[in-house]
């Protein structure tokens, strides 16, 4: 079955008035500086934007164009913490760098002042970015904007508290939560001792940060490199206690079980 | 927040609906430590492509112009949430609308008295809209939102992605989840009530 004409279209025998109607429409498209506070919000580098407000609207109204992937860091702050992506692609990075979690959160609703002026220059491997007041801590965010998973409460089933031999360094932009799991999980392979830490030094930092879930998962296989089959077990344990019905479940799981078959032939 | 999640894949296995809401499924955390895993597209890359597709296509879905960027945020943290299970079966545009159109749908439940509110606007419509300036322009998207605010949103999601996106009938069922000839029909069912709406709004603008 084809697709029937469209009211837009040229053959379209709708009404006029419609198709001027449907043309409106299509023309609204966010201006750069709407995009630019939207990237913000999220964490987004200058990458994340399209390269002018015309491309901007020729992109929503045309279709996308392929563009350059370099990694990226995404930190969408909430009210509860962080979240956070980073590709740990080969290709040049830009790192988001987000303000210390300790900056009072402004004042104003959830629409975060924009950020400083993001240059439309070219990205340099390695570069961090300061994300600046746009990717200060968010402000009190309504709970629909970006529902969390409530922290651990205090039922004797808290995860590892790790004794704050390394003190928080909260004016270090690398000292994200994102970014210190990201690091955990790119030395995961080659030394899980480093993994470990960084987990520990994430747990100290962001004890009821967003992606405490994530910490673990990548603590539990740090502690199976390290061939601590047993304290993996206990802590994925805690894990399930913890975080019920976690998405992270089977994959701990899994986790354990190749740990079990590799020892255990 | 949206619960709609569905099935995340995740190194190989396959976990249920998530019950407890969304939930990140961060990649390094789930895939393994193999870089090469991670050349997928990105939250953020996909944000460049796509979120002034998706900032549009909320407003047309019905979210108020002080609440889209909000809702254009909770639709890419959702992206970047969900990123980690998006299968490429669909083009990422289409699963961004499928996003979309669940985060509007939400939304417009949970407005519903305000949108009660403004159909008593309805009769105030008094400017062409078919002005070719900027303010006929905003008049008009003001006169195409009253309009689509007479569908029902299984109808009106379908409207906006093929008539005003201009997404393939078959990318648009994907996007709302139904069976493609379910589509059809809620297309032309969409477009019947969009005639007579606007043929009521003429007619009221008419009378005064």
């Amino acid at each position: 079955m084809s697709d029937p004409t469209r009211l837009n279209d040229p053959g379209s025998t709708g009404p006029e008035s419609l198709r001027r109607l449907i043309q409106a429409g299509r023309s609204e498209v966010p201006d750069r500086e709407r995009l630019r506070s939207l990237a913000g919000r999220l964490g987004f580098g200058v990458g994340s934007l399209p390269a002018s407000a015309g491309a901007a609207k020729g992109a929503a109204l045309l279709g996308s164009v392929g563009v350059k992937m370099g990694a990226v860091a995404l930190i969408a702050l909430a009210g509860a913490g962080a979240l956070a992506e980073v590709h740990a692609a080969r290709a040049p990075q830009v790192v988001v760098a987000a303000a210390p979690k300790a900056q009072p959160a402004p004042a104003t609703a959830s629409r975060l002042p924009p950020g400083p002026p993001i240059e439309e220059a070219t990205e340099r491997p390695g570069d961090v970015v300061p994300a600046g007041p746009s990717a200060a801590p968010a402000p009190p965010v309504a709970p629909r904007l970006i529902a969390r998973s409530s922290p651990a409460k205090a039922t004797g089933n808290e995860l590892p508290v790790v004794s704050p031999t390394m003190e928080p360094s909260p004016s270090s932009p690398v000292d994200t939560e994102f970014s210190l799991l990201e690091q955990a999980q790119r030395t995961l392979a080659a030394d899980p001792r480093r993994s470990l830490d960084l987990t520990e030094r994430d747990a100290r930092l962001y004890p009821s940060g967003a992606l405490a879930q994530e910490r673990e998962v990548i603590a539990i296989q740090a502690l199976l490199g390290l061939g601590r089959t047993d304290e993996a077990r206990a802590r994925a344990a805690r894990f399930s206690q913890v975080f019920a019905g976690s998405a992270y479940a089977p994959r701990i799981a899994q986790l354990l079980d190749s740990s079990a078959s590799t020892h255990n032939p | 927040m949206g619960r709609f999640f569905h099935k995340a894949t995740v190194a190989g296995a396959t976990h249920g609906t998530l019950a407890d809401g969304p939930r990140l499924l961060w990649r390094g955390a789930l895939a393994s430590s193999d870089p090469d895993r991670t050349a997928a597209p990105t939250a953020a890359g996909l944000f460049r492509d796509y979120g002034a597709f998706a900032w549009r296509v909320l407003r047309r879905l019905g979210v108020a112009e002080r609440d889209v960027d909000d809702l254009c945020q909770e639709v890419f943290v959702t992206v970047h949430r969900r990123i980690a299970s998006f299968e490429q079966r669909s083009s990422p545009r289409t699963w961004i609308y499928g996003i979309c159109v669940r985060t509007a749908s939400e939304y417009r439940r949970k407005v519903v008295h305000r949108r009660e509110v403004l159909a008593h606007e309805w009769l105030d419509a008094q400017v062409d809209p078919c002005q070719e300036t900027e303010a006929g322009l905003r008049e008009a998207r003001a006169v195409l939102d009253r309009i689509l605010d007479c569908l029902d949103a299984d109808k009106r999601a379908v409207f906006v992605l093929y008539e005003i996106e201009e997404v393939s009938m078959a990318e648009v069922a994907i996007a709302v989840g139904c069976p493609l000839q379910t589509a059809y029909s809620r297309l032309h069912g969409a477009r019947r009530e969009v005639e007579a709406a606007l043929h009521r709004l003429q007619a009221a603008r008419n009378a005064t």
